[in-house]
């Protein structure tokens, strides 16, 4: 079993996991991981047309309204496209390549896209189209980012 | 379609030249840029005196770069300076577009009047330290890509490629053929970083991965360079040492119309899409006018993406066709002397250099008669720009 692939299990990150840049959230994009925090994966909304914005926008995008909020969303999508770290980690992520990163399609707008590693499988599993679900996982300093696992299909398989 | 015109001035492209290249140039880069635009100046028959107009993306070369003007990039002033050029009557420097968009402002200028003889160069810079990101994971990039391991620019541009593979049914077999085809026109091209150094479609499928689907050969190679280009109107072009390749057509584009924390393949389509239309419409002539084209290739896929944008062939068909599992239409013959795949990351500089010697009859791979040839350079929602040069005014 890879490195990435243990340090990849929801939970706690394991003592091989990447040494992760923490964000360092601001008025705007604080919504979105005090959501992770308690485990629920939001999104920036426009209250008046119901845009969804990830990132977070200065203003509604479409209708120019300012009543921006963070609404909580099914945290299922599917996989828009992908990419495996293999020959070229950056620093921190030596131990954990090689890892895939994920744009997730949410299912609650076309273009609507979330990153988030690959964890439960291989990163070589990746593959666009594949339905995928949030989890999250906590950092050892408590921090906690949004990650993404198959959803098993009918008969239970992922 | 009606026929469009630039309007102002007619203008031509008179003269350009490269600095040798490097890997890693122990030279630092103002003095590469000095020779690029002094070649570029002598090659069109003119004296460094002449230029009153300057061009220039100076945007460092790559990520974690110093900002040091003729160290780590060259700007318009190093220029200014180091020519002691005390005619100047215009001058710019853009925030995104590389080299081509720069250009463009350049024969907007000389269109206008603003001034008679511009000067457009593009420097970049290598050094062992650079590429090393700032990990504070501040700002939106950072904060929504960065703590999951996205971080270099080759995973970053890596997502719309899979889903294009995904989409299509491309393969590295297809790329494969592609790359070698590239690596073979640069391998007898003296300006080029990887002058006989030809590779095998082997050779690509044993080249390191660094983020799947994208690998270090589907990169161009960094390098310590510089390569300048002069405009001037149409009637100074005539009394000079070569001969004008015109401008004919010119957009400038690649602005991002929807913010995500991931490019999105059908969002660098738009985006090539909307270069391509504004490109025709300047000029009223398509792709089936093309004699010569060049494409950045600053990630290989682009190529596939550009092609296909400009109209050369259709949505998705490109890698078929380069890979050889479906016949070309009508392809013309594309990114002759190597691009910068070949030649280095020189920005979109040997996209519109060969352009240029193209029209000039002067290329190394030269079309026989090629009347129309085309520049473009640029990604998709980063900036882009594109020229058609032609041999004769339209
Ligand atoms: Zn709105």
């Amino acid at each position: 079993m890879s490195s990435s692939y243990r340090s990849g299990t929801p939970g706690n990150e394991a003592a091989s996991a990447p040494v992760r840049p923490r964000p360092t959230p601001t008025l705007r994009t604080k919504g979105f991981w005090d959501a992770a925090r308690r485990g629920e994966l939001a999104i920036q909304r426009c209250s008046a047309c119901q845009r969804f914005f990830h990132p977070p926008a200065p203003i509604c995008m479409r209708c120019h309204g300012e009543d921006l909020g963070f609404e909580r969303v099914s945290g299922e999508g599917t996989i828009h496209s992908f990419s495996i770290m293999r020959g070229s980690p950056p620093p921190g992520f030596e131990s954990a390549t090689p890892y895939a990163v994920l744009a997730v399609e949410l299912d609650e707008q076309p273009g609507l896209v979330v990153m988030g590693n690959l964890v439960g499988v291989p990163p070589e599993f990746a593959q666009v189209g594949r339905r995928v679900r949030v989890v999250f996982q906590t950092l050892d300093d408590s921090f906690v980012l949004p990650m993404f696992e198959f959803i098993a299909d009918e008969s239970g398989k992922v | 379609m009606t026929r469009g015109r630039l309007a102002g001035r007619p203008v031509a492209a008179v003269g350009v030249g490269f600095s040798e290249v490097a890997r890693r140039s122990n030279r630092p880069l103002g003095s590469l840029a000095v020779q690029a635009c002094t070649r570029a100046v002598e090659d069109a028959g003119l004296s460094v005196d002449d230029i009153d107009g300057l061009s220039n993306y100076p945007n460092a070369s790559r990520m974690g770069a110093g900002d040091v003007d003729g160290l780590d990039t060259v700007g318009v002033n190093f220029i200014a300076q180091a020519f002691n050029l005390r005619n100047l009557r215009w001058s710019t420097s853009i925030t995104q577009g590389t080299v081509t968009a720069s250009a463009v402002e350049a024969v907007y200028a000389v269109a206008a009047g603003a001034c008679d003889y511009a000067l457009v160069w593009r420097g970049m810079h290598n050094p062992a330290n650079f590429g090393q990101p700032d990990l504070r994971a501040t700002g939106d990039r950072p904060e929504f890509n960065y703590p999951y391991g996205d971080i270099h620019n080759v995973m970053r541009f890596s997502f719309p490629y899979s889903r294009y593979m995904a989409k299509y049914g491309a393969t590295r077999e297809d790329m494969a053929t592609l790359i070698a085809k590239i690596r073979l026109s640069a391998s007898v091209n003296e300006e080029a970083v990887f002058y006989r150094q030809p590779i095998t479609r082997e050779d690509y499928f044993g080249g390191k991965m660094i983020a799947e689907p994208l690998s270090r050969l589907d990169c161009d190679m960094p390098v310590d360079g510089c390569a300048a280009v002069v405009f001037t109107t149409a009637e100074r072009a005539r009394d000079l040492r070569r001969k004008p390749a015109h401008v004919s057509g010119a957009a400038s584009l690649g602005l991002n119309y929807s913010t995500t924390p991931a490019f999105l393949l059908e969002e660098f389509q738009a985006g090539a899409a909307q270069l391509a239309k504004a490109l025709w419409s300047s000029c009223g002539l398509s792709a089936c006018d093309i004699d010569q084209a060049n494409v950045y290739d600053g990630f290989s896929y682009f190529i596939y993406l550009y092609l296909e944008a400009l109209g050369f062939c259709g949505e998705g068909e490109a890698a078929s066709i380069l890979g050889g599992r479906t016949a070309a239409s009508d392809l013309p013959p594309f990114n002759t002397n190597g691009g910068a795949l070949g030649m280095g990351r020189l920005h979109g500089s040997p996209q519109m250099i060969e352009a240029i010697k193209q029209i000039q009859g002067r290329a190394l791979d030269q079309v026989p008669g090629a009347e129309v040839t085309l520049a473009q350079t640029g990604g998709p929602t980063t900036g882009n720009g594109a020229l058609v040069f032609t041999s004769e005014p339209l």
